[in-house]
């Protein structure tokens, strides 16, 4: 349902224009592409708003950020807006930002464990930050909220036919958190000892490292999480053990089989496999060499996958001991056949049936298995692949001669992992490049020798490999009594007896869908190297957990096809070249001598990394995703305000009417109304406004356009009657004390039993401070009923716990130990997000208990985080800190502020460009307006200006329309408060004219009508002549750009607005400036009512000796002449601003301040100087 | 016996000089814990009576740290407050404190860094002077 208004935009001026229409009474819905309000994307600030700027302005961000009418929608991308004026709807992409928006406090805790250090541009500077940071890392934003930053995927990652999060576990080891390596390993696949030895690495080949210098030795790294892990492994579960009751078969225990088994015991089946041979593992046991892949290795990881419930039935070949038809029969309901490719190819020459010619898997099988099978003296491989490179090595372990190898291509086409290949030659393996065998030799009953031919590379062939051709007449002759063929294999689909199954003749290999893997039998799936033909464990491994996904949705009766797909994700988009990349050298992998490999020695080869190789390893990782999601942010937070699986997502939203600063142009109709024109704000439709930036960005300017451009669509807002929340106002101890005088008495004689709370902060305080200490000590101050900590205070159910406990050991004072440092009603530059919520979530929690003060003391910013190297200090002066917060709340002073009503409408004094513009804003919005002008000029200097000219006289004629007259200048002007409530005195001659208003406008300036600051007409003798004349009170006149820009920041409680003095501005950016200043007096009319600042004075009239010494600094101090003839200072508690200077001169002590009197600061000093003990109480 | 690190009182101003106090800490500076921060609406809250009661309870020296001229909160002339800190420099001169224990800063809305040179230059010098006898014994 459409209700309120939205405001589209990143900008500081989208925010003040949201705040703008929020203190009109409107409900707003601010939606923003950014992290959080001023900024223009995630990690830099605006270009259009420095940095300076921005902070200037803080308080406006958090003030629009906080106020309850204001929703705040980050990380939203405005996409349609259909409907019309009063009923829109905004469809807009919610971008993830994988952390709740409502729940992060920004504690930090999560930057901590962030293993990832991204390098950004801030402000033109070159900073490190974590991937997960708040909005501006190390800098305060609202919303607050932390942001993750997350490209793409990782080329490695992407690379992994697993889908292993190699980033990730690659930056939890460079923590030293093995076991959580291991665990998100073990998240995407099994079997990591055997991967971290055997895996053909596609992700090093892809490694952005490998551009710069080498790729990250992943594969070492893989190794050295699988064998260091304490924790053992620990396969996680994505449902419970036995929760699906179906029976699957699985027929092979390679590593395809042992994958899909895994994968489906994770789900809650309990699959069988069935294995023909007495060893499980498949290739890993019969193919690959003990002295690659110890068994061991194999036997840990089989048990564990075992342990998930997986039932293994060795020794039993499907097909032949028990038929399919046996298995179904049995119960089985869906199959995986993954037998691999156990069937040798053959060369098809003479001699392959002499004795002594055997093939590579038989050889392997032979020399793994059974130990002590007879090798020859002259051992001739022929092939180039793994098995043959095995093979070889395998044979010269066992061969007191000669182990050569006969590749037909040269070592670049060799299909063999490279660094075996190159281990191979290490020990003492020759290999014969270009040479093919033609026939093999023998005595009639064994082999003696090969006849070979040599080849060369000819035309490239369809695999991109060039074909080799025999060189004619270059035919010779080698000696061999033991030939191995190891040129590929096939499978031996002829065992499973399966007459219905689909298989390619060409190849042998089984046919099954590509996506998949089902064939051409439904609930029969198949995969790894029977159906793609000899391939590694990596991709086998992948086929099976692809079948296990297909069987447990054939199981399920679910679509085997929809969301899948075969493509690779697209990895993250990383430019080397564009980086600044040291290089540092690859860790060599240990090795064992080749003198310990000789003869009988099937020990490993590799020894893994030593533990600071493997450190050092991980730190070449360029983290080219940035986020590596290693979930080690999940991990720590306490509250789950972080989420990696956030999704884009699609958001409506309704709205009666828009403003948007997005856009920026594209405007096909333009209906210049006189801000259209005036403003470069165009109308689309009705209803909609688009603000377009302007050329000159000067911040001011644009806030004021801003606050024009929301008071303009304000105007033209249908306002509902409907009651609305009346916006929430702030606890504060003096206001709070205000109520109701039983109350007050209540609270200041009833004393004694203060509660101190301590805010852990999510454990970042904590984990410097020791709360026990603090705790105990803090426990022996007297009147001190209790002191409890709380893991986040500023959330609502930490302040529903803290009031809470406040009613349960009937607490009348609180301290509260946490972020905030002062519980005043004001925002100023220091406050954040979370303090603003801290302070509204407790005082509304605490609001049934009434008369309940609290004080807040720091022990984030101002001690923990400042001392985090010096635990004990920080300890010790947390003490300090909260003693101080006991002594200042006992010395709360009971307020005796009222609030003021605020009645009529607004008396505009000055009716230049500023006042006319101001005066008609406020008319068109229904308030009553009255315009003095200033004096008359002789001489027609303004005449000539025709721009300045016209645009005042459609002023004076559209005022004339509203009918407001405007009063000529008067002999004398008196304007008396209270706020809200002014009384203004206009002397004619000798006829007077009252005037009453809620708020005074004054147009100050030079110019005809503009109102004089130096006139007789406005003496010192009243507040009007006082405020035009700050240089005599020792005040600046605030034309500074911090006094400028103040304006917007700071709530007004006095209700007297004063334009700015620029009188050379241009004449429509006086229009907007009058708009804007008409938009703060709305705002304040709109109240209804004011409450002075908790921080105001107040005048003792009995202590006054009437000296003078705080009228001299301050304007708003009147010196009253009382009955005793004797003056007295006075001042009207909403005109004050707090800054005590006037406390500070006063010789008799009559100004007061509740919240921050001499004895209180006293008090905080001599706590913190260590001088107020625990024991000997608070004095 | 070890030195221990002087006490330092820092009266900052609720606007710029606490901005600068929290920027510190958002920067991720650390500074000794007997830095100690006495948060007050604006300097010119503060009057000489307050110094030297920081004194007198054992503060080695003092930092006022606000806004820069021109850029008070309440647009208060910078020169009210220097007259103030003008005025007890030289009591703490009378006293034999010496008026260098006294120091006034004026720093740009949000300077963690110039927060943290300040400090660390004051505690630096304070270290090299005499130790502060307690002006009440």
């Amino acid at each position: 349902m459409a209700r309120g208004m939205a405001v589209i935009g990143s900008s500081v001026e989208a925010a003040q224009a949201a705040l703008t229409l929020a203190e009109l009474g409107i409900e707003v819905k601010l939606l923003t592409p950014s992290t959080a309000l001023g900024l223009e994307n995630p990690i830099s600030r605006t270009t259009d708003t420095s940095s300076e700027d921005l902070s200037r302005i803080w308080p406006l961000l958090l003030r629009t950020a906080s106020h309850p009418l204001v929703t705040v929608h980050t990380n939203t991308e405005v996409r349609t807006i259909t409907g019309k004026q009063g009923k829109f709807t905004i469809r807009a992409n919610r971008n993830p930002r994988y952390v709740h928006t409502d729940l992060c406090t920004s504690c930090g805790r999560c930057e901590e464990a962030c293993s990832v250090k991204v390098t950004s541009l801030l402000d033109g500077q070159k900073k490190a930050h974590s991937a997960i940071h708040a909005p501006i890392p190390s800098s305060r934003t609202a919303p607050s909220a932390y942001y993750i930053e997350k490209g793409a995927i990782a080329p490695c990652r992407a690379a992994c036919p697993l889908g292993i999060n190699v980033q990730g576990f690659v930056c939890l080891l460079s923590k030293g958190k093995v076991d959580e390596a291991l665990g998100l390993i073990n998240e995407a696949a099994p079997l990591a000892g055997v991967l971290g030895r055997v895996c053909t690495h596609p992700c090093e080949d892809n490694c952005k490292r490998g551009e710069v210098d080498s790729p990250v030795f992943i594969r070492a790294l893989h190794r050295y999480v699988a064998d260091h892990a304490t924790g053992g492994i620990d396969y996680r579960l994505k449902a419970p053990a036995g929760s699906r009751r179906e029976r699957i078969a699985i027929v092979g225990s390679g590593p395809a089989g042992l994958a899909a088994a895994w994968e489906l015991a994770r789900r809650g089946y309990r699959p069988t496999i069935f294995e023909s041979h007495a060893q499980v593992g498949g290739m890993l046991a019969t193919g690959i060499p003990r002295f690659r892949l110890p068994w061991e290795v194999r036997y840990r990881e089989v048990e564990a996958i075992k342990a998930l419930g997986v039932d293994i039935m060795t020794g039993v070949t499907v097909g032949r001991d028990v038929s399919f038809y046996d298995l179904m029969e049995r119960g089985y309901r869906a199959f995986f056949l993954a037998i691999g490719a156990h069937q040798n190819n053959k060369l098809n020459i003479p001699g392959e049936d002499l004795e002594g010619v055997v093939d590579a898997v038989s050889l392997l099988f032979a020399l793994n298995i059974h130990v002590g099978a007879a090798v020859g003296l002259n051992v001739v491989v022929i092939g180039g692949g793994n098995s043959a490179i095995d093979s070889a090595r395998t044979a010269k372990r066992r061969s007191k001669g000669e182990v050569k190898i006969l590749y037909r291509r040269t070592a670049d086409e060799m299909t063999a992992v490279k660094e075996e290949v190159e281990e191979t030659i290490n020990e003492g393996v020759s290999i014969e490049y270009l040479t093919s065998p033609v026939e093999i030799l023998g005595d009639g009953r064994k082999v003696t020798g090969i006849r070979c031919q040599r080849m060369e590379l000819g035309e490239i062939e369809a695999d991109g490999r060039r074909r080799p051709e025999p060189i004619p007449g270059s035919e010779f002759t080698i000696e061999a009594d033991h030939v191995v063929i190891a040129i590929g294999q096939r499978p031996n689909v002829s065992t499973l007896n399966a007459k219905w199954l689909d298989i390619d003749d060409a190849t042998g290999n089984i046919r099954a869908d590509p996506l998949t893997l089902e064939t051409n039998v439904p609930g029969v799936f198949s995969g790894g190297d029977c159906v793609t033909g000899p391939n590694n464990v990596v991709e086998a491994m992948a086929a099976g957990l692809r079948a296990a996904e297909s069987i447990d949705r054939y199981i399920r009766r679910r679509d085997l096809r929809k969301g899948r797909s075969l493509e690779k994700p697209k990895p993250v988009d990383f430019e080397v070249g564009e980086k600044d990349i040291s290089h540092h050298k690859r860790a060599r992998m240990p090795a064992l001598p080749p003198y310990k490999r000789r003869l009988g020695s099937f020990e490993e080869v590799t020894l893994g990394l030593p533990a600071d190789a493997a450190d050092r390893e991980t730190g070449r990782c360029l983290n080219c995703a940035l986020c590596s999601e290693c979930l080690e942010c999940e991990r720590v937070c306490e509250l789950g305000a972080v989420f990696h699986k956030d999704n884009a997502e699609q958001i409506e939203i309704g709205a009666e009417a828009i403003i948007d600063f997005e856009s920026n142009g594209g405007v096909s109709e333009s209906k210049p109304g006189y801000l259209a024109r005036d403003t470069q704000l165009h109308l689309t439709k009705p209803g909609i406004y688009i603000v377009q930036t302007g050329e000159n960005h000067d911040l001011e300017r644009e806030l004021a356009r801003a606050s024009a451009i929301a008071l303009e669509a304000a105007t033209k807002f249908e306002r509902k009657e409907e009651p609305q929340e009346t916006p929430y106002i702030a606890h504060t101890p003096g206001a709070d004390l205000a109520r109701t005088s039983e109350e007050k008495e209540l609270s200041v004689v009833g004393g004694e039993r203060i509660g101190v709370f301590l805010c852990r902060c999510g454990g970042s305080t904590s984990s410097v401070i020791d709360f026990n200490q603090v705790i105990n000590e803090v426990l022996q101050v007297p009147g001190i009923c209790n002191v409890q900590e709380i893991s986040q205070a500023c959330s609502e159910e930490g302040a529903n716990w803290i009031a809470s406990q406040a009613a349960e050991w009937k607490m009348d004072k609180i301290v509260l130990a946490a972020c905030r440092c002062c519980g005043l009603d004001q925002i100023c530059f220091s406050c954040t997000e979370r303090r603003v919520i801290c302070q509204e979530n407790l005082s509304y929690s605490l609001t049934p208990l009434n008369n309940i003060t609290v004080e807040f003391v720091n022990i984030g910013e101002q001690c923990a985080k400042v001392h985090r190297d010096h635990p004990e200090d920080a300890t010790r002066k947390a003490v300090d800190i909260i003693l101080a917060g006991v002594a200042r709340v006992r010395k709360v002073l009971p307020s005796i502020h009222e609030e003021h009503p605020v009645e009529g409408g607004a008396l505009i004094l000055g009716a230049g460009l500023r006042g006319l513009s101001a005066a008609r804003s406020l008319a068109i919005q229904g308030y009553s307006v009255d315009i003095v002008s200033g004096p008359e000029k002789s001489g027609g200097r303004e005449q000539k200006k025709s721009a300045y000219r016209d645009t005042k006289d459609s002023l004076l004629k559209q005022l004339e329309e509203q009918g407001i007259k405007i009063r000529p200048w008067p002999h004398a002007l008196k304007l008396d408060g209270p706020p809200g409530i002014y009384n203004a005195e206009l002397k004619y001659g000798s006829r007077t004219s009252r005037i009453k208003a809620g708020t005074v406008i004054i147009d100050v300036g030079e110019r005809e009508g503009e109102f004089p600051p130096d006139s007789t007409a406005t003496a010192k003798d009243n507040l009007l002549g006082r405020l035009l004349a700050p240089e005599s009170y020792r005040r600046t006149t605030g034309d500074t750009d911090t006094a400028k820009l103040r304006k917007y920041t700071l709530k007004e409680t006095g209700g007297i607005f004063i334009t700015s003095r620029d009188g050379e501005e241009p004449p429509e950016e006086q229009i907007f400036k009058g708009a804007a200043v008409a938009a703060r007096a709305s705002a304040y009319l709109c109240q209804g009512s004011v409450s002075p600042r908790a921080i105001a004075v107040t005048i003792d009239s009995k202590l006054c000796r009437g000296c003078g010494d705080c009228a001299a600094i301050c304007p708003y101090i009147e010196m009253k002449e009382r009955d005793s003839g004797i003056a007295c200072a006075f001042i009207d508690p909403a005109l004050c601003l707090g800054c005590g200077a006037c406390v500070a001169r006063c010789p008799t002590g009559a100004i007061a301040q509740f919240i921050q009197s001499d004895e209180q600061i006293t008090s905080t000093l001599e706590a913190l100087l260590g001088k107020i003990t625990c024991a000997a109480g608070v004095r | 016996m070890s030195k221990q690190a002087p006490n330092i009182v820092i009266f900052a101003c609720n606007w710029d000089g606490l901005s600068c106090v929290e920027a510190a800490s958002q920067a991720g500076y650390c500074y000794p814990a007997s830095v100690k921060v006495v948060r007050v609406s604006c300097l010119s809250r503060i009057h000489q009576g307050l110094i030297l009661k920081a004194f007198e309870l054992g503060a080695d020296g003092v930092i006022l740290l606000g806004c820069e001229p021109g850029n008070c909160h309440f647009d208060i002339d910078a020169g009210l407050v220097t007259h103030e800190y003008e005025n007890t420099r030289s009591i703490l001169n009378l006293l034999g404190l010496g008026e260098e224990r006294l120091v006034i800063a004026h720093l740009a809305h949000g300077d963690g860094y110039g927060f943290m040179k300040q400090v660390t230059g004051f505690i630096t010098e304070v270290e090299q002077m005499q130790p502060a006898i307690p002006v009440k014994a």
